[in-house]
């Protein structure tokens, strides 16, 4: 699925996901006073329809904020929480006694929504900076549902319906128990657009 | 003629960087790709300064920093990472170094970082 696209030009889409989530993660950590450690980025090329395989190995509840992307490249970022993360992420914002939060209340979204908005912007601005493009976040939502349907609707939202994705992972954690996930999706023309401007390749 | 030893999981950032050091001048530039091979080629080169990543796929940039600085060396080391998390730098701080260069980084930046050490 890959033929297309070189090894560079792939190496190169994982780091420009690496430096958003990297720039992401200062937010995360400002706001929690806990370090956040972080994978290196993995990659898919895939063709729309196979996007929920990207999903599979996501198992139970998970909560899911995401943003679509607008303006010179068109594409999805998300980060993606297992329910226990989420509720843990909620108690370190809050400062409250780990295992405090325990149901996605709207006391719980209303922190955690506003946060994520600024977390997933760090990310974007990031990219932007780097590749000197102009894209925005658009209007932020947060789900809960079962993780192997994220990618379901990951591929009913994407709004230009283009034959291949690019999907971009960064893996979080913070001790001790937040896990989580950044997931960057681009339609391949955009992808190609971001490699255009960060270097001719 | 200095030597430089960038070390990045991204082949793309290494040629990248090795761009940007050889407009600079007077550099001979050393690549590695993870932790492991930064410390095996830090070791054979004793380079005058490494441009270190943090976030590798083996052992961490700053595991990379603290092997380095547990031998007597005059190597500079400039982090050259996405994460601006203050206890990590404050962390790299204490270990050694002689920047802290957040991506994306503008070219002055990193060019002033550089000369000033080299």
């Amino acid at each position: 699925m890959t033929r297309n696209m070189s090894e560079l030009q792939m190496d190169a889409l994982r780091e420009i996901a690496s430096i958003g989530a990297g720039n992401a993660s200062t937010v995360l950590s400002e706001a929690t006073g806990s370090e956040v450690v972080l994978t290196v980025s993995d990659l898919e090329l895939m063709p729309v329809e196979q996007i929920p395989r990207f999903f599979q190995a996501l198992r139970g509840m998970v909560v899911t904020v995401y943003a679509s992307i607008g303006g010179e490249i068109l594409g999805n970022v998300m980060l993606i929480l297992p329910k226990e993360s989420a509720f843990s992420l909620a108690d370190l914002l809050r400062e409250e006694k780990a295992g405090t939060a325990k149901r996605l209340s709207m006391k719980v979204q209303n922190i955690l929504r506003p946060f994520s908005r600024s977390v997933l912007e760090y990310y974007l601005d990031a990219i932007t900076k780097f590749s000197n493009i102009e894209a925005h976040l658009g209007e932020l939502r947060l789900i809960a549902t079962f993780g192997e349907t994220i990618g379901d609707f990951v591929r009913l939202s994407i709004g230009e319906k283009p034959e291949r994705i690019i999907l971009l992972k960064t893996e979080l954690s913070i001790a001790p128990n937040v896990k989580g996930e950044f997931s960057l999706f681009l339609p391949i023309r955009s992808a190609e657009r971001l490699l255009t401007q960060v270097h001719d390749i | 003629m200095k030597t430089v030893l960038v070390v990045d999981d991204s082949a793309f950032m290494r040629m990248l960087l090795k761009e940007k050091l050889e407009k600079i001048g007077g550099v001979r530039v050393y690549e590695a790709a993870n932790g492991g091979e930064a410390v095996k080629e830090y070791e054979r080169l004793n380079p005058d300064l490494v441009l270190l990543d943090l976030v590798l796929p083996d052992i961490s940039g700053e595991a990379v920093l603290a092997a380095i600085r547990e031998t007597p060396s005059d190597t500079k080391v400039i982090m050259v990472t996405a994460v601006g998390q203050r206890l990590v730098m404050r962390r790299c701080e204490k270990l050694g170094i002689s920047g802290y260069i957040i991506k994306p980084f503008d070219d002055a930046e990193l060019r002033e970082a550089i000369t000033q050490v080299l």
